[in-house]
C-alpha cells in the first residue's frame, strides 16, 4: 500500500531544489552575468573544499557527533605538504604521507571519542586548537609556498575539457560519499546508531568502529578539501581552513541533516554548500562585501533552521 | 519430562552489596503467555535484563534454554538464543523506514557490504503479513503511531526467528483499541508455539491473556499460578504482601461553589469542550489516546492557545496566555510526563519540590533560602511518603510512584485550588497508586477541585464524580459518577457524535 505523496509534501521534500532555483532566477534577473558558466563554474570552484567537508560532516552529524577540527587539519595537511617539498622530498612521497596524516588526524579524533568517552564537540575543540598550534609550529606562523606548477594545477588552478579540478575532485567525492551513504551498510548503520545508539548496540553493530571510521572519513575529507586550498593558494597557510567546519555543518543543516543524529541526506548538503555558494557569488556580484556576505550566510542559517522546525511542527500536528 | 524452552534455576542478582533478585526458579513452557507482575522495583526489569543478556546473574544461578545450560555475555547472545524482548521504551530509529529497522540485527545473516533493499522490504513484508499487520514497509518510523511501532517491534522479533518474546509493559502507552488488538496478536503468536513473557500492570489485560501468572516481590519469586485459578485480590495480596482493602479510596465530600468552568472551549485541536467543576468535585476526563484531553488541560493551564469559548475561575472570566497566568489563580498541572517536563531530573530531589514556590520563597532578598527548601522537602517527605534515602539525592533515582509525589510536592506548597492531574498513575505500582489517590482526596476535603485525565478505567470511574468523555477532540458526553460503567465510557470514547445535553 504505497501511499501518493501530496503536492505539499513534495514542496517540502524538494524544498532544498526550489530555494536554490529561486535563488538562481534572483540573481540572474538581477546580474544577468551571473548564470554564464564561467561563473558559475568559478563558484563551484570556490564552494568545492567546503562541499567536500561537507560529506564528511554529514556522515558525522547523521552519526550524531560532528568535527571542529576539520579546517585545522586542512592547514596542517597544507604546511607539512609545503614544507616537505620545500626541503626536497619528492611529491611521490609527500602526496602519500599527507592524505594518510589527514586519515591519522581523523583517526586520533575518532579513538578520542570512542575510547575516551569525551564528547565530539570537546574532543574535536581541543584538536582544533592541536592541529592548528602544530602547523604554526611548523610553519614558524608564515605562509610556504609550493613552487610545483602541476601540483597545484592539478589539485587548485588547473582545468580538464574547461572544468576546474576542484570540482571534478569534489564531484568525486560526491559519487562515494553518495555510494556509500545511500547504498552500503555505512552509510546505514551511520543512519541507525545517529537514531538509537543502544538499539544498535544491541542488534550487534560496531558502534566504535563505525564512529572511528567516520571520523577518519572526515579527515580524508578535510585532506582533500586542504590540497584544494594549497593548490588554489599555491602555498601552505598555517591560518587556512579557518571557517571550513562551520561552512561544513552550515552546508549539511542547511541542507535538511539533522544536528541532533539519525536524520542525514547528501543530496541535502550539496543543496546546502550550492545555496551559500550562490549566495556569496551572487552577493559578490551586487558588490556587495565580505562583511555582508557573512551577516546574510548567518542570517539564512537561522532562516533554513526556523523553516524546517515550522514544516516538521506542522507535519505533527497533521498526524496527530 | 516437561518441554520448557527457558529455565532459570537459582537466579539472583547483586548491585553493589544491594540483593535486587533472590534465589529465582521459573520454568517457561512452549506455547503459553507468562505473565510476571510486581510491583516497581520488585525485581522484574532485572530479571528482564538478566534473561536478555544485558546482566549476568550472580554466580550459582543457571539459565537453560531448551534443556542445555547457557550464558549470556551480552544481548546479542541472548537474541541468537531466540529471546527477544520489546522494551518499553521503543528502541527503533525514528528517521529510518519500517523495513530498515526490521533487518538492524540480522545484519551478521546478510553478507556483504552493499545494501539490498529490495531483500530487507521482503523480509519486513513477511513479517508484518505473519502478524496480518497493514504497515508500509517503506513508512518511516517516525510517521507511525506508538501502537504500530510497537508492532513493528513484534515484526522485528518473528523475522529473527524468535521463540520466546519478552514484552515490557507494551499497553502502558496505547489506547484500548490497539491494545486489543495487541492482545490479540500475542494470542496468536502463542498459538503458533511463541512463548511469551508479558509485563504489565494492567489487571484486566493479564487476566484475559496470561496461561500463568508469576509474581515478585523485594526481589523473591512469591509464586506461579494458573490465571484460570485465581482472583485479582490474590494476586494483589500476592504483590503487595498485604491484602489492600481498597484499591480506589474515594473521598466523599460536600461540594462547593463551582470555581472552574469552561465554556464551549475550541482550540486547533478540539472543539467544543464545556464542563464545570466545583470546590471538593473530582471531574474525570476520559477516552481514548488521540481524543485531545490533555490539550484541554493545556488550554486551561495557558500553554496552548484558546480559539473560543471561555474559561471562568472563581465565577469571573479567565484567559490565561502564560503558565504564569494560571500559576498566578492558583491553578497546579501535574504533567503526564514527569521526566519530560514535570521534574529536572538530575537535579535533587529539594530543588524539585521548591521549583514553582522559590520565587515566593526569596521574594523579600532574591537569595535562596535553603534552609526553607530544605525544611519544606523534609516536610513532603514525610506528609506523602515519598521514599528516598536522602533529599540531595537526584529525582531521576527515584521510582514513578515516588517521583510523582515529588510533582505532587511541588505543587502543594503552591495551595492550589483547582489541580489538573495528568494521568497521575502512569507506570505507577498499585501501592502508590492508592497513596496518589489518598493524596487527591486530601485535596478535595481541603475544597479545591480536581481535573483528571485517565485513561485506565477502572481508575476513572472509581475516583472520580462525573466523566467528561472525549473522541477526536469533540466532546462526546458526561457521566455522573453512579451512571458510569467501563462499556459506557467506551461507547462515548468511539463515538462521533459530540454531545448536546445537560452539563451534570
Amino acid at each position: 500500500m504505497k501511499k501518493r505523496r501530496s503536492i505539499g509534501q513534495i514542496l517540502i521534500d524538494f524544498r532544498t531544489i526550489l530555494i536554490l532555483i529561486f535563488l538562481i532566477a534572483i540573481f540572474t534577473y538581477l546580474k544577468p552575468v551571473f548564470i554564464n558558466p564561467i561563473n558559475l563554474l568559478n563558484m563551484l570552484k570556490r564552494q568545492s573544499f567546503t562541499m567536500i567537508a561537507a560529506f564528511g560532516m554529514t556522515f558525522l552529524l547523521t552519526l550524531g557527533v560532528f568535527d571542529m577540527s576539520a579546517g585545522s587539519t586542512v592547514a596542517l595537511v597544507g604546511i607539512v605538504l609545503a614544507y616537505g617539498l620545500n626541503k626536497g622530498v619528492s611529491a611521490a612521497i609527500m602526496l602519500p604521507a599527507v592524505i594518510l596524516l589527514s586519515i591519522l588526524c581523523g583517526f586520533i579524533n575518532g579513538i578520542i571519542v570512542v575510547k575516551g568517552k569525551i564528547p565530539a564537540f570537546l574532543t574535536t575543540l581541543a584538536t582544533m586548537n592541536i592541529y592548528r598550534g602544530l602547523a604554526q609550529t611548523i610553519s614558524d606562523g608564515k605562509t610556504i609556498s609550493i613552487k610545483l606548477k602541476w601540483l597545484t594545477n592539478l589539485f587548485g588552478n588547473g582545468t580538464v575539457f574547461g572544468i576546474p579540478t576542484p570540482v571534478i575532485i569534489m564531484l568525486i567525492f560526491l559519487v562515494i560519499a553518495a555510494f556509500l551513504f545511500y547504498k552500503t551498510k555505512l552509510g546505514f548503520y551511520c543512519r541507525c546508531i545517529g537514531g538509537n545508539t543502544e538499539a544498535s548496540k544491541v542488534a550487534g553493530i560496531n558502534v566504535n568502529l563505525i564512529q572511528i571510521v567516520a571520523f577518519c572519513m572526515m579527515g580524508l575529507a578535510a585532506g582533500a578539501a586542504g590540497l584544494i586550498e594549497c593548490g588554489l593558494m599555491n602555498a601552505g597557510m598555517p591560518d587556512l581552513g579557518a571557517d571550513l567546519a562551520m561552512d561544513a555543518i552550515a552546508a549539511a543543516v542547511l541542507g535538511g541533516t539533522a544536528i541532533s543524529g539519525g536524520l542525514g541526506t547528501i543530496w541535502g548538503t550539496i543543496g546546502g554548500a550550492l545555496i551559500m555558494g550562490i549566495l556569496n557569488s551572487g552577493l559578490a556580484l551586487m558588490g556587495a562585501q565580505t562583511p555582508v556576505q557573512l551577516l546574510v550566510k548567518g542570517f539564512v542559517i537561522i532562516a533554513a533552521i526556523l523553516m524546517d522546525n515550522m514544516l516538521k511542527s506542522r507535519k505533527t500536528v497533521v498526524k496527530a | 519430562m516437561e518441554d520448557f524452552v527457558l529455565e532459570l534455576k537459582g537466579i539472583g542478582k547483586t548491585f553493589s552489596g544491594v540483593n535486587v533478585l533472590r534465589d529465582i526458579n521459573i520454568q517457561l513452557k512452549r506455547g503459553e503467555v507468562f505473565a510476571l507482575m510486581g510491583e516497581n522495583g520488585a525485581g522484574k526489569s532485572t530479571l528482564i535484563k538478566v534473561i536478555s543478556g544485558y546482566h549476568q546473574p550472580d554466580p550459582g544461578g543457571e539459565i537453560l534454554v531448551e534443556g542445555r545450560k547457557t550464558v549470556f555475555r551480552n544481548p546479542k547472545e541472548s537474541m541468537n538464543a531466540h529471546i527477544h524482548t520489546i522494551y518499553q521504551e521503543l528502541t527503533l530509529c525514528p528517521d529510518m523506514t519500517v523495513a530498515e529497522n526490521i533487518v538492524i540485527d540480522k545484519q551478521d545473516k546478510m553478507p556483504g557490504f552493499l545494501l539490498n533493499k529490495r531483500k530487507y522490504v521482503e523480509i519486513a513484508q513477511k513479517a508484518l503479513e505473519r502478524l496480518h499487520q497493514d504497515i508500509d514497509p517503506n513508512a518511516y518510523v517516525r510517521d507511525l503511531s506508538i501502537a504500530k511501532r510497537q508492532i513493528v517491534e513484534i515484526a522485528k522479533a518473528i523475522s529473527a526467528d524468535a521463540s520466546i518474546i519478552i514484552m515490557d509493559e507494551p499497553t502502558s502507552s496505547i489506547s484500548e483499541k490497539d491494545a486489543e488488538c495487541l492482545l490479540g496478536i500475542v494470542r496468536e503468536l502463542r498459538d503458533q508455539g511463541m512463548t511469551i513473557i508479558y509485563i504489565s500492570h494492567r489487571m484486566h489485560e493479564i487476566f484475559r491473556i496470561a496461561d500463568r501468572i508469576c509474581v515478585l516481590r523485594d526481589g523473591s519469586h512469591i509464586g506461579t499460578v494458573d490465571a484460570a485459578a485465581t482472583t485479582p485480590q490474590d494476586l494483589i495480596g500476592m504483590m503487595v504482601g498485604r491484602s489492600l482493602e481498597n484499591a480506589y479510596p474515594k473521598a466523599h465530600v460536600e461540594f462547593g461553589e463551582t470555581i472552574l468552568e469552561v465554556q464551549d472551549l475550541c482550540s486547533d485541536v478540539f472543539e467544543h469542550v464545556s464542563f464545570s467543576v466545583r470546590r471538593g468535585e473530582i471531574c474525570g476526563i476520559g477516552g481514548l489516546v488521540g481524543a485531545k484531553r490533555t490539550e484541554v488541560l493545556e488550554c486551561i493551564f495557558g500553554v496552548r492557545p484558546i480559539k473560543s469559548g471561555k474559561i471562568f475561575v472563581y465565577g469571573r472570566e479567565f484567559h490565561p496566555k502564560h503558565e504564569r497566568d494560571a500559576i498566578a489563580q492558583e491553578i497546579a498541572f501535574v504533567t503526564e510526563d514527569r521526566k519530560k517536563n514535570g521534574l529536572v531530573l538530575c537535579l535533587p530531589v529539594e530543588d524539585n519540590v521548591n521549583i514553582v514556590n522559590a520565587d515566593e520563597l526569596c521574594a523579600s532578598h532574591g537569595i535562596l533560602h535553603y534552609k526553607m527548601f530544605r525544611a519544606l522537602a523534609e516536610k513532603y517527605r514525610k506528609s506523602l511518603n515519598i521514599r528516598l534515602a536522602n533529599i540531595k539525592q537526584p529525582v531521576s533515582t527515584l521510582s514513578g510512584g515516588n517521583m510523582q509525589k515529588v510533582v505532587i510536592a511541588k505543587w502543594m506548597e503552591t495551595d492550589p485550588q483547582i489541580i489538573l492531574f495528568d494521568e497521575p498513575t502512569r507506570g505507577i505500582d498499585i501501592g502508590a497508586k492508592a497513596e496518589i489517590y489518598s493524596i487527591m482526596a486530601e485535596f478535595v476535603k481541603k475544597g479545591a477541585a480536581i481535573v483528571m485525565v485517565s485513561s485506565e478505567l477502572p481508575e476513572l470511574i472509581s475516583v472520580t464524580d462525573k466523566i467528561v468523555v472525549m473522541c477526536e477532540g469533540q466532546m462526546t458526553g458526561v457521566v455522573a459518577h453512579e451512571d458510569a460503567t467501563q462499556e459506557g465510557i467506551m461507547e462515548l470514547a468511539s463515538s462521533k457524535k459530540a454531545y448536546e445535553g445537560d452539563l451534570i
